[in-house]
């Protein structure tokens, strides 16, 4: 076998793994040549000794990376973990509530014909109501959007390939008036519509920042409130944005502003909310 | 070659079932940080290089899983559903790949002597964790990436292209060179008088 592909074969199994155990027939072909290889060549033999014993104590060392011990508690609060679990013990008190009603309908066979038609009826009547109250309820009802999830989307939106691709309109374009800006006290540089998981038809606006870095205002008409956030920029960002980005929402009139720059955003506002 | 180091795309997230299992995921998401946030932690770590970027990946990861939890239908696959999302996480922060290195830095079986192999047993405390994560900084998303999917997660290189969408053959040549690489860096740190003497043996066969 040529030293390359053989080479590169050796550092493809794994340090623990059995990866030239099994049958000659059960390996892959490149596997069972490296096999013959090695039955072959005692210093090809050593050589793939040696690499494992160096990749034991790499696996070794990977793992070694001590974790701080607050960790848990504040990954259990940023994503409201409580919540989670109040949502769990709900459906576990649902499942337990489950066999007393499959007892009620036991004893409900033993009833009069006439009793049991009456009380299929009721309970048709009563699956059709709360069958027809959750359509009502799923239609007319859009989750609420928490900062925290509020701040993930942001970072897909700027993380998006298709955003830094696309191309931007310059300010003597006038952007939608539907979409207008608020409190930066910095004109933006160009504009563009964009497709987000809040508004299909939202706009952005590019801001000049400090060099090399970017800054952006999503705009996107949205009318359920967001929890948590306020009708003015908020003086600091909210938690969870990654990357050196600082990210900040406010609500007002029917849309959703969303400020992020790479740095504090604080120096593009104004207090003032007129474009 | 640019193309190689893109995100996995979303089906990524959703792992395979067994025909007609119907399996509902039993696992919320405090009981999925409780157990899995000190491994998803180390794995953000041995990516990002800083403990500030490696938390920063670790909460945007669970907050992924908070909005996707319902695509997890198997707990037993929690662990490296989760490893996905943190490299989806830190691929999608990188947009400017590190230069790939020109030195071929393969392992020459020819040079290796045919002296003493240092003793076995012991392998855990051979390398120095700040001397790999030197070493790691230094090379590329691509070679990182590949490295601790083989290193931590300990997959094939045949789980590696699947989960990476890349060819099994582009995998294994990689492979072979970002560990080449790494050896060599690691290699050259343990010319200091702290480093143990077989590790500096055992290193200095293979570059």
């Amino acid at each position: 076998m040529d030293k390359q592909p053989l080479h590169n074969l050796m550092d493809a199994c794994r340090p623990h793994g059995d990866d030239l155990l099994a049958p000659r027939k059960l390996l892959d072909p490149e596997m069972a040549a490296l096999a013959d290889e090695l039955e072959r060549d005692e210093t090809a033999r050593q050589a793939l000794e040696r690499s494992q014993r160096l990749d034991r104590a790499l696996v070794a060392a990977f793992q070694d990376v001590p974790v701080p011990g607050d960790l848990e508690q504040r990954l259990l609060a940023a994503v409201g973990a409580a919540g989670g679990r109040a949502a769990a013990d709900a459906s576990e008190s649902v499942a337990a509530v489950a066999p007393a009603d499959r007892a009620d309908l036991s004893s409900a066979a033993r009833q009069p014909q006439s009793r049991r038609r009456f009380w299929a009826l009721a309970m048709a009547a009563a699956v059709s109501f709360i069958a027809l109250g959750l359509s009502y309820w799923l239609v007319n009802h859009t989750p609420e959007l928490t900062p925290s999830q509020l701040v993930v989307q942001a970072q897909e939106w700027l993380s998006d390939e298709d955003f830094h691709r696309a191309a931007w309109s310059p300010m003597t374009r006038q952007p939608p008036r539907a979409y207008p800006r608020q409190y930066l006290a910095v004109a933006p540089a160009q504009w563009r519509r964009v497709e987000t998981s809040l508004d299909r038809k939202a706009v952005v606006y590019q801001i000049p920042f400090r060099q090399g870095k970017s800054a952006y205002l999503f705009v996107s008409q949205v009318d359920t409130p967001v929890a948590g956030i306020g009708s003015v920029p908020p003086r600091t960002p909210l938690p969870g944005a990654t990357g050196g980005w600082s990210i900040g929402a406010w609500q007002a009139d029917g849309l959703l502003f969303v400020l992020a720059a790479e740095g504090d955003y604080r120096s593009l506002l104004r207090s003032r909310p007129t474009a | 070659m640019a193309g190689d180091l893109s995100p996995q795309p979303e089906h990524e997230f959703e792992e395979p079932q067994p025909p007609g299992s119907g399996f509902e995921c039993a696992l919320d998401l405090g009981q999925l940080i409780r157990e899995h946030h000190a491994d998803v932690y180390r794995y953000a770590f041995r990516l990002a290089g800083k403990q500030n970027d490696a938390e920063d990946l670790t909460q945007q990861t669970f907050l992924i899983a908070q909005q996707k939890l319902h695509q997890l239908r198997d707990p037993a696959k929690a662990r490296s559903w989760l490893f996905t999302v943190v490299r989806n996480c830190y691929l999608k922060q990188r947009r400017r790949p590190a230069p790939e290195p020109a030195a071929n830095l393969e392992i020459e079986v020819d040079r290796i002597p045919d002296g003493s192999i240092p003793p076995a047993g012991a392998e855990a405390e051979w390398i120095d964790r700040q001397w790999l994560q030197a070493a790691l900084d230094q090379l590329s998303d691509e070679h990182r990436v590949v490295l601790v999917m083989f290193y931590f997660e300990e997959l094939s290189y045949k789980e590696i292209s699947d989960r990476l969408a890349l060819a099994p053959g582009t995998v294994m040549s990689r492979l072979a060179r970002a560990k080449g690489r790494l050896r060599a860096l690691l290699e050259a740190q343990t010319q200091g008088e702290s480093c143990p003497p077989r590790l500096h043996l055992l290193l200095a066969m293979f570059v």
